[in-house]
């Protein structure tokens, strides 16, 4: 008896050495497996076999309604942000691919001429209401009439990139309404805070805003320049976190912080603000990076927030690993930042974990990510395309 | 055939900490998660992003198909190659130590 207890202790030990020892050798071996060149993934010139891939979904998905309608319900159900914002990552995209690609330029006018008219015919037809979640309606917004800078500055975003790519003069006055409505109501408050949600201001969709009107100076003539470096000084004395210096996600109309600096905003704001002040935008990249952008064994991934702040996880940061805080909305929106400031190693990472978590299903030359969504693909997308964008906005 | 079924035989009925065992582990987390490719299970995991896996099922349901998915995707990428790592070094070991063979085998 005594012997067999002997022997079957030393056998277990043994084993978990064994088990071990196979763990330290392969968890570093892993992202061998997944891991590919970036090229696949983003190319300074032309166009990626992974953008290709995931536009041919998206093409697809505005060429065949019934499978849109698929799509937007999944989403639907869990946030009607995510329609939007699906169709305005998905027409940035097309802009660049369209930049990278001027014999393709036809055919994606065509698309996103199609997703342009139909958001804005779908936003006043049932209102703004029809894109925000359903807590928007709880209380009102302090200045009426309601106004959401998410879409506002979004949309005008939109016509603004198409414009860029190909003058559209039935364009030009809705962007500019847009943007003099925007212009009017941040200037209207000492903070240049406009409300997304009742009483609730976004450091994304202002940084979007600031964005479309550095558009308009260029398509229009308009000099927006001061009202940029207003609101942008501002941001960096009342809306920066003083522990990582990361700016807030988002705050009351009076200032009062809602939110601090979340994965799922920061990197897309970091993005913008290249756009309008690239030393900013650089030192908010780099801080992010540091934050809240990691790589482990191999694989990259963006946290939801940064270990000095406690907040709690909202419908956009998607699953949130328990314990290690990995966010699929902050590991998505870091492809973009990771792209826009080459930060190559880190968007390889980023492809890593993609291709390793996020199970691609890619048939007839299309891809999708099963574990992502339409906003999600388009947000992928995005940072596999942009850059031409970017470089057109900014040239003198 | 009949090698193949007799292989078969020998690894199910080996003892768990041995390396046939830990193969036959191996082998029946790779026939689950083959199953659940084969049955389309990755389309649930789309629960990971917070959107619907399928408007047709109730939200419980297709997140908690994505999460079997989801759970044997990494059983297959990291328990089914560090228990066939383990199998061999196991096998080595015994292979290297004769007089110790009866300790795992």
């Amino acid at each position: 008896m005594k012997f067999n207890l002997k022997s079957r202790v030393k056998k277990a030990s043994l084993a978990l050495a064994a088990f071990t020892v196979a763990t330290a050798l392969w968890l570093p071996c892993l992202h061998f497996f997944y891991r590919k060149p970036l090229s696949e993934f983003y190319q300074e010139k032309g166009v990626s076999p992974k953008a290709r891939q995931l536009a041919a979904r998206h093409l697809q998905l505005w060429t065949e309604p019934s499978l849109r309608q698929i799509e937007l319900q999944k989403m639907r159900a869990s946030n009607a942000e995510w329609d939007f914002m699906g169709r305005t990552f998905l027409v940035w995209s097309l802009v660049n691919m369209g930049l990278r690609e001027p014999a393709m330029k036809e055919e994606y006018l065509r698309v996103f001429d199609k997703i342009i008219q139909e958001t804005v015919k779908i936003e006043k037809q049932d209102g703004i209401f029809v894109f925000l979640m359903p807590y928007a309606k709880e209380n009102p917004f302090r200045v009426s009439p309601a106004h959401s800078l998410f879409l506002d500055g979004e949309i005008a975003l939109m016509m603004g990139t198409r414009r860029i790519l190909q003058e559209e003069p039935a364009y030009k006055q809705p962007m500019t309404e847009r943007l003099n409505l925007i212009e009017q109501r941040m200037r209207s408050n000492p903070l240049m805070a406009m409300e997304s949600y009742p009483d609730e201001c976004w450091t994304y969709d202002h940084v979007v805003a600031l964005v479309a009107f550095k558009v308009a100076d260029r398509l229009d003539g308009t000099d927006h320049t001061a009202l940029c470096q207003q609101w942008l000084a501002r941001a960096k004395e009342q809306l920066v976190d003083k522990t990582t210096g990361l700016l807030l996600s988002s705050y009351k109309i009076n200032g009062v912080t809602l939110y601090g600096p979340e994965g799922s905003s920061i990197w897309m704001v970091a993005h913008c603000l290249q756009a309008v002040d690239e030393p900013f935008a650089r030192d908010q990249y780099e801080r992010a990076r540091k934050e809240i952008g990691r790589i482990t064994l191999g694989f990259g991934y963006g946290l939801e927030w940064p270990a000095s702040w406690q907040g709690p996880m909202d419908v956009d940061s998607g699953m949130v690993v328990p314990g290690l805080g990995v966010s699929a909305g902050s590991s998505g929106m870091a492809f973009m930042a990771a792209s826009s400031f080459h930060d190559w190693d880190f968007l390889q990472a980023l492809n890593t974990t993609l291709d390793m978590a996020a199970f691609p299903s890619r048939r007839n030359g299309r891809l999708k990510y099963c574990a992502s969504n339409q906003v999600g693909d388009a947000a992928l997308l995005y940072a596999s395309v942009l850059g031409p964008l970017w470089e057109r906005i900014g040239k003198p | 055939m009949n090698a193949a079924f007799g292989l078969l035989g020998r690894l199910w009925r080996a003892e768990v900490i041995s390396p046939a065992g830990l193969v036959m582990r191996a082998v029946t987390l790779s026939v689950f998660y083959a199953v659940s490719c084969i049955a389309g299970l990755q389309e649930y995991t789309t629960f990971l992003s917070g959107a619907s896996p399928n408007v047709n099922l109730s939200w419980r349901m297709g997140s908690t198909l994505g999460l079997i998915h989801l759970l044997l995707h990494f059983a297959f990428i990291l328990l089914v190659p560090i228990l066939l790592i383990t199998a061999g070094l196991l096998a080595l070991w015994n292979h290297r130590k004769p007089q110790e063979r009866s300790d795992v085998h």
